[in-house]
Parts: C-alpha cells; sequence; structure tokens
C-alpha cells in the first residue's frame, strides 16, 4: 500500500496548520482579486472553471460507466468486479466534494435566505459579507480537520480500491475546502467592494 | 452551545450562508467543548462515501436529462391525449405529469420550472381561472415526493435504516390518495368555473404515444425492477441514466453532445450541494445521539404528552414548521434521526413516520412565508410571492386533509408493505 511521501506526513496538524492555511487561503485570494482585472486573470479564471467542470463530468462519466457493467455483469453473466463498489462509493466522495467547490465558486449552495431577500440594498450588502466570511472560517476549520483524518491514514495506510489507498482519496477532502474557504473568502471581499456576484450562467434553477 | 451562539447562527442561516457550513460549525463547536477531537467531523464526513448513496447523482443526472430533453413536453402530451377529455382534464394532466416529473427528479424546484412553463399557457389557453393556475402549478411542484424513485425517499431510508424498498412500496398508497383528492377538487373546479371540454381522439393519442415510445417504459423499467426485486436501487439508478442517455441523446437527439458535458456538470453541482450537507450533518446526528438529546427530548416530551394521538399532531405542527423553515435534504438529515428514537417510544412504526415526514415537508415546500417553491414560482411566474401563497391556500387546505388521514390511518402506509411482505 502507498505510503505517504515525507514532506506530506511531516506536516502539522496542529494549530500550525491552520495558521498556514488561512495564510495560503488569504494569498490566493489577494493573487486571485490581482489578477482579475486583467485578461490573463479572466484567462485562468475560464480555465479553471472548464478543468472544474470536466473533472465533475468525468467523475459522473466513470460512476455511470461502472454502475452499468456492474449490472450487466450481475444480471447477465451473474459475476462482478470486486473493486467497483468501494470505487463508486469514493467517487461519490469525490462528486460530493468537488462538486461543493464547484457551488461555492457562483454561490449555488442550499441555503435558506428568507431574510435576506426582504433587505434593502445595503443590508443584502452586509448580509452577502458576513455569511461569506463566516462560510471562509467554517471551511478552514473543516480542511484542518479533514486534513487530520488523512494524515492518520497516512500513518498506517489501507486500501481503498484496488491499489488506491485510503488516504490518497481522503486528500481531496481538505484541499476542496481550502478551495471553498478561499471562494467564500474572495465572494465577502467582493461584497464588501460593493462588487455583484456574477453567476456562471444566468436563470439557473435555484434548488 | 452557549447562549449567543444560537441567534447568531440562525441570523446567519436566514441571511444566507450555505446550510452545510451552518451545521459544520455546531458540529466543530459541539465536538471542540465536549474536548472530542475535531477529526471525527472529518471522519463522519468520510462516510458519505456511502454505497446506498450512489443512487443519488446517478438519478438526479438521469432527471436533469430528461427535463432538459423533451421529456416533459412529451409527457404532457401523453397525459393530455388520455384525460383531455374528462372534464377539468387539464389540471388532471398538470397534476400526474408533475407526480411523475418530481419523483423522477426528487428536485421539485425543477418541476416548477420545467413543468410550469409548459402547463400555464395551455392551462390560461383553456380559460382555467388565474388563481386556481397559479396554485395548482406552485403546489404540484413536490407532489410526487412520496412516489419511488424520489431522491428525498432514499435519503429518508438511509438515515433511518428502514429498507429503501418498504418505503418505495409504502409511499404508493398516500401519494394516490393524495391525487385523488387534488384531482377531484380540479374537476369540481373546472366544472364550477365552466371550462369547455376537449374530444377525445384516438389518433391523437396513438401519435402521443408514438412520439413517446422510448420514454414511455422508463418508468416500468425501473419500477418494475424495483418492485420485483430484480435489482437494487442503485442498479435501477445506474440503468435510469443509461437509459435517459440513450433515449435522449442518442434517439430523440433533444440533447446535442456538446451540450451534455454543461449537463453533467451542472447536475453535479446540485449533487456536490446535496453531498456535503449529508457529510456535515452526519457529524452532529451523531454528536447528538451521543449526547442522548432524543432520550431526553422523550423524557422532556412525555411529561407534557401522554397519548400518541396527540403526540401525532404535535408532531405533525413541528414537522410543517420545520419543512417551511428548512430545505428538504437537511431537514431529513438533521431532524429525522432525532424525531425517530422519540416516535419509537411512541410505538409509531418507522415506515409510517418516514411517510408522514415526507409529506410533512412535502407541504413544507410551498407554506408561507418561506416555503421554497413560491419562491421559484414567483421567479417562473414573475408573481408575487404573496399572491402565489394566496392562490395556494385552498390547494394547502386539501393537502393538510391528506396529512390528516395519513396520521390516524398508519394502515395506508403500512397495509401495502405488509401485504406484499416487502422487506
Amino acid at each position: 500500500m502507498g505510503g505517504a511521501p515525507g514532506w506530506l506526513s511531516q506536516l502539522p496538524t496542529d494549530g500550525r496548520f491552520l495558521a498556514g492555511a488561512a495564510v495560503l487561503v488569504i494569498v490566493t485570494v489577494l493573487l486571485r482579486l490581482l489578477l482579475q482585472a486583467g485578461p490573463r486573470g479572466r484567462a485562468l479564471r475560464a480555465f479553471v472553471h472548464a478543468l472544474e467542470g470536466s473533472v465533475l463530468a468525468l467523475l459522473l462519466a466513470v460512476m455511470i460507466f461502472l454502475s452499468f457493467l456492474q449490472v450487466v455483469l450481475r444480471n447477465l453473466f451473474d459475476t462482478g468486479l470486486l473493486w467497483i463498489e468501494p470505487l463508486l462509493r469514493h467517487l461519490l466522495l469525490w462528486v460530493g466534494v468537488v462538486g461543493a467547490a464547484f457551488a461555492s465558486r457562483s454561490g449555488r449552495h442550499i441555503n435558506v435566505d428568507a431574510l435576506s431577500r426582504l433587505l434593502p440594498a445595503t443590508g443584502m450588502r452586509l448580509a452577502r459579507v458576513a455569511t461569506n466570511l463566516f462560510a471562509a472560517t467554517v471551511t478552514l476549520f473543516l480542511a484542518h480537520a479533514c486534513f487530520k483524518l488523512a494524515h492518520e491514514e497516512m500513518q498506517s495506510p489501507s486500501a481503498a480500491f484496488l491499489s488506491v489507498a485510503v488516504w490518497q482519496v481522503q486528500l481531496v477532502m481538505p484541499l476542496a475546502m481550502l478551495l471553498m474557504s478561499s471562494r467564500f473568502l474572495g465572494h465577502g471581499i467582493e461584497a464588501i467592494q460593493g462588487r455583484g456576484l456574477h453567476p456562471e450562467t444566468p436563470g439557473e434553477v435555484p434548488v | 452551545m452557549s447562549w449567543f451562539l444560537a441567534p447568531l447562527l440562525a441570523l446567519l442561516a436566514l441571511l444566507g450562508a450555505p446550510l452545510f457550513t451552518i451545521i459544520a460549525c455546531i458540529t466543530l463547536i459541539a465536538f471542540a467543548t465536549n474536548g472530542i477531537d475535531t477529526t471525527s467531523v472529518a471522519i463522519e464526513m468520510y462516510r458519505m462515501a456511502h454505497s446506498m448513496l450512489i443512487a443519488i447523482p446517478l438519478f438526479t443526472f438521469a432527471g436533469y436529462l430528461l427535463s432538459e430533453g423533451g421529456a416533459p413536453r412529451r409527457l404532457v402530451r401523453v397525459s393530455r391525449a388520455l384525460l383531455g377529455w374528462v372534464p377539468g382534464g387539464l389540471a388532471l394532466v398538470a397534476l400526474v405529469a408533475c407526480a411523475v416529473f418530481t419523483a423522477f427528479t426528487g428536485a421539485s424546484g425543477v418541476t416548477v420550472i420545467a413543468m410550469g412553463g409548459l402547463l400555464l399557457p395551455a392551462l390560461r389557453a383553456e380559460k382555467y381561472d388565474d388563481r386556481f393556475t397559479f396554485g395548482l402549478l406552485t403546489t404540484s411542484g413536490s407532489l410526487g415526493l412520496l412516489f419511488p424513485p424520489s431522491l428525498p425517499i432514499i435519503l429518508v431510508a438511509y438515515v433511518t435504516s428502514v429498507s429503501v424498498d418498504q418505503l418505495f412500496v409504502a409511499g404508493v398508497l398516500p401519494g394516490i390518495l393524495l391525487l385523488l383528492v387534488l384531482g377531484t377538487y380540479a374537476v369540481q373546479t373546472a366544472r364550477r368555473t365552466g371550462v369547455p371540454r376537449q374530444y377525445f381522439s384516438w389518433h391523437e393519442l396513438v401519435r402521443a404515444v408514438r412520439g413517446a415510445a422510448w420514454e414511455l417504459p422508463l418508468p416500468f423499467v425501473v419500477l418494475g425492477g424495483i418492485y420485483s426485486g430484480k435489482v437494487t436501487v442503485t442498479e435501477a439508478a445506474s440503468l435510469t441514466a443509461v437509459y435517459a442517455l440513450v433515449a435522449e441523446v442518442l434517439i430523440y437527439r433533444d440533447i446535442k453532445l456538446r451540450d451534455l458535458k454543461h449537463l453533467f456538470t451542472e447536475s453535479m453541482v446540485l449533487v456536490g450541494g446535496i453531498l456535503i450537507i449529508v457529510g456535515a450533518a452526519l457529524g452532529l446526528t451523531n454528536y447528538l445521539i451521543d449526547a442522548e438529546v432524543p432520550t431526553r427530548l422523550f423524557e422532556w416530551i412525555e411529561t407534557w404528552i401522554g397519548h400518541r394521538f396527540v403526540f401525532l399532531m404535535l408532531l405533525n405542527v413541528f414537522l410543517l414548521i420545520v419543512g417551511c423553515m428548512m430545505d428538504i435534504f437537511s431537514a431529513i438529515l438533521v431532524v429525522m434521526p432525532l424525531i425517530l428514537p422519540v416516535a419509537q417510544a411512541y410505538e409509531v412504526n418507522p415506515v409510517h413516520l418516514s411517510i408522514l415526514f415526507l409529506a410533512n415537508l412535502e407541504i413544507g415546500y410551498f407554506t408561507p412565508p418561506v416555503g421554497l417553491n413560491l419562491f421559484i414560482g414567483s421567479f417562473r411566474f414573475g408573481k408575487p410571492v404573496m399572491e402565489l401563497a394566496r392562490a395556494s391556500l385552498p390547494f394547502l387546505g386539501l393537502y393538510l386533509l391528506v396529512l390528516l388521514v395519513l396520521t390516524y390511518l398508519p394502515g395506508l402506509s403500512l397495509w401495502l408493505v405488509q401485504a406484499f411482505g416487502v422487506r
């Protein structure tokens, strides 16, 4: 089973991780805000958007294919591949967190915004600042919790499916949380600056 | 939790903070103040990699595909050819089409958007009263939550550990009762307001069926597979996804290949939104159960309420409030595990409880002031929320009536399960 590379398993898991992660998130956001003005920043943004979308689409495509393969094998040939089921479960984890990260880029998380709809423009802006900064903080702590889990797994690696270790699959969790944190912080700063949130595709179904 | 944190978090939630961050924040604080390592939050989150939930992305994708393809149009055409000649036929069409559609897409907001757009002009052209039309379209969005293979049923089964096959059977009679009651009202209204009747035409029926020939078998394949026990729910979800893909992209070609990637991504953004709530809620639930909150809740309630009858009534009131304040997924994941042990102490059957829970959330979708479908409807039809809320009132009354029947006739939820010996 794959052990973790030295630098990864030696990362601190205490408060120092939190501090480092916070710095990382803030620097990322500042860089993004600086770059955003220029055409290169926009191109980078579009590239990340497309890349993330492709990853999501690919994850789903693999899920559909493998689950269908399993149905065919089980019902027509009375056999099956043992690794498909655990692989599907871990793909689900990836879809969940990558999808959630994607949802944060355009503020499309499930929420109850009963109150903010009734507020005047300034109140709405304040609400966006407060909720986004709050979400950025929580996801930062979640990144810490998720990293600690993956880190514990690294100490005694076990197999998730085939020859992939559980910690390798789990690493997506802290990464996605950091990405979400930086996105929420970015939205918060944009709200402070008074710039609007531009949904990727207008008229999206608000479910 | 300290006294100022709860109102602060409630405020943040109402201001529009993502629900999973609220739930995760409560969990993190609860764990930290009780000296439990926060790694547990992540351990619980990792549990979202559960075999039963694999059905969620597959069904959601199939629902997106069907709603973006021509399925709503063809479904309405077939039901219109079948039911259009009945007085109030088009209203019945709306009810049936919305129920089928919500069951398959699982997210009723999608139904209001897709079906509302199709049915609104048709209902208006047939001179249905505007108020009736808006009420019908806003409330029918959640109709169908009780029918398989709706996502909320799968989630309820997941948190209650009731078998999903049982719930798929248990929801059928309550769902049909709801359809019958609303259908009767629709027919009565159409008669009273003198909506002209359509002629029945075999010719049109044959053409409509032929047009939808590739989609009509889908419900039978899925439901037949599940009810016969030949395939599991996950397998049924996989079959649905592949079937919808073949039908919409290869046969009907309503969806171009180049648009497909966008649909893949979009559907998974919704799934990500649901799953991250699942992940965050699992931790909170686990903490609350470890802290014996349900037991204490029961002891507290028991001092006030002695009888199951009263308990069930108050449960409905409570769940209606939950349904209009919370979104359906977090309600299922956070509230259901708390209620389940309490209800069991009052000897309420878990299957019956699950159906009541779903029926209440179904109603909560359009209960003012914050029912989600009121807002989606307002966005789709360009009408003020309050006007839609007023238009929904007669329907709300009927839903509540059915809810009462479901509450005090557990047999409606349990009879089919027992009759067929579903496990």
